[in-house]
């Protein structure tokens, strides 16, 4: 009887961390996708230093993130998204506009791809 | 490098807990399900072990679904004749009465030569020999001989053994064993008085044996 409560608990324990897991990530995905359209936005309406300050704080933001999430996805994705997060730092700050915007889809699109990858969707089961 | 040594440490500690949870069962004869799960904790706790990118999560969260599921259906097949028939399968009768069934042997894709190696090492000499040969669920070969060939005991010679019941270690390198003593019925008392009557002190003891008539043997220790 002992085992039975054991093995049950244990395996209560591991649908709340999956189910934990699955809106911790889609709740961060969404926030920074939004927060990176706002860039593009304060890039659009030419505020520079405020797209700049936001990128920072976004890169700063995700650098929590990336520790938490690595105890449960795998690390290659997490650091790309950190990666492109620099560039479009990087490229803001040197006025490299063409590239910022080619960045900017990068990342939204890796965070989709974050998402959609750790979803318990039949093709991902499958 | 360190990574892996500290993963290798967690993953190894969590196997044995899992192997613990999963209880005697699993250490002795395998069912189907039970090698299913054998097999598949050693392969996923050494993925998380291998490769520092992936999360440990990735090992241990298998693992305990896996220990789970064993347990529930393990639970299940306690309650359920069926559904034990089910996972486990069905002993298949091979010889029957003295007679060799090849069909089941057939079905069971078990040559002659696979049942007479079985048997052989069963200590059994020849197919005559054998009364019932049962193929268990587990794959193992259970045999009943025939009568003249039964091994004699002492029911049979109508002779009266004394029940000496169990023997265990009631020391061990030195130390008591408070468990071992109880299901003896003997007394740490006991045992010092008896190691005094050898002028023994317990820390030269390696191995000190008993059972509940008192007969005990002692072995020192050497190195």
């Amino acid at each position: 009887m002992k085992r039975l409560i054991a093995s049950i608990s244990l395996l209560v324990l591991a649908v709340v961390f999956c189910v934990w897991e699955h809106f911790t990530l889609k709740t961060t995905t969404e926030y920074f996708s939004s927060e990176i359209y706002q860039i593009k936005e304060l890039y659009n309406d030419n505020e520079i230093d405020a797209a700049i300050e936001k990128n920072n704080y976004l890169v700063e933001s995700w650098k929590d993130k990336h520790a938490l999430f690595s105890t449960f996805i795998d690390h290659e994705p997490l650091k790309e998204i950190e990666t492109s997060l620099e560039a479009m730092k990087v490229n803001l700050e040197n006025d490299e506009f063409g590239d910022f915007s080619v960045e900017l889809q990068k990342t939204i699109s890796r965070l989709e791809d974050l998402n959609s990858t750790e979803m318990p969707l039949l093709g991902n089961i499958l | 490098m360190a990574i892996s040594f500290i993963r290798t440490i967690i993953l190894y500690i969590v196997i044995i807990l899992a192997v613990r949870l999963m209880g005697k069962r699993q250490i002795s004869e395998l069912q189907t399900s039970e090698l299913v799960v054998t097999l598949l904790m050693s392969d996923i706790a050494a993925i998380p072990m291998q490769n520092a990118a992936l999360p440990i999560a990735t090992g241990v969260i298998p693992i305990i679904v896996l220990i789970a599921c064993e347990i529930l259906i393990s639970t299940f097949m306690l309650k359920s004749s069926g559904f034990r028939r089910f996972i486990c399968g069905k002993p298949a009768v091979l010889i029957n009465d003295g007679k060799l069934d090849q069909k089941k042997m057939k079905e069971l894709r078990i040559g002659i030569e696979d049942l007479e190696e079985e048997l052989r090492q069963l200590e059994v000499a020849s197919i005559s020999d054998v009364s019932y040969a049962i193929v268990e669920t587990n794959g193992k070969l259970s045999v009943v001989k025939k009568p003249q060939k039964q091994q004699v005991d002492a029911s049979m010679l109508n002779v009266q053994m004394e029940d000496s019941g169990i023997e265990t270690v009631v020391v061990r390198d030195g130390k008591l064993s408070p468990f071992c003593l109880k299901l003896c019925n003997l007394s740490e008392k006991w045992v010092r008085d008896t190691l005094a009557k050898q002028n023994t002190d317990i820390e030269d003891v390696f191995i000190m044996t008993a059972n509940k008539n008192k007969d005990f043997n002692i072995i020192k220790r050497e190195v």
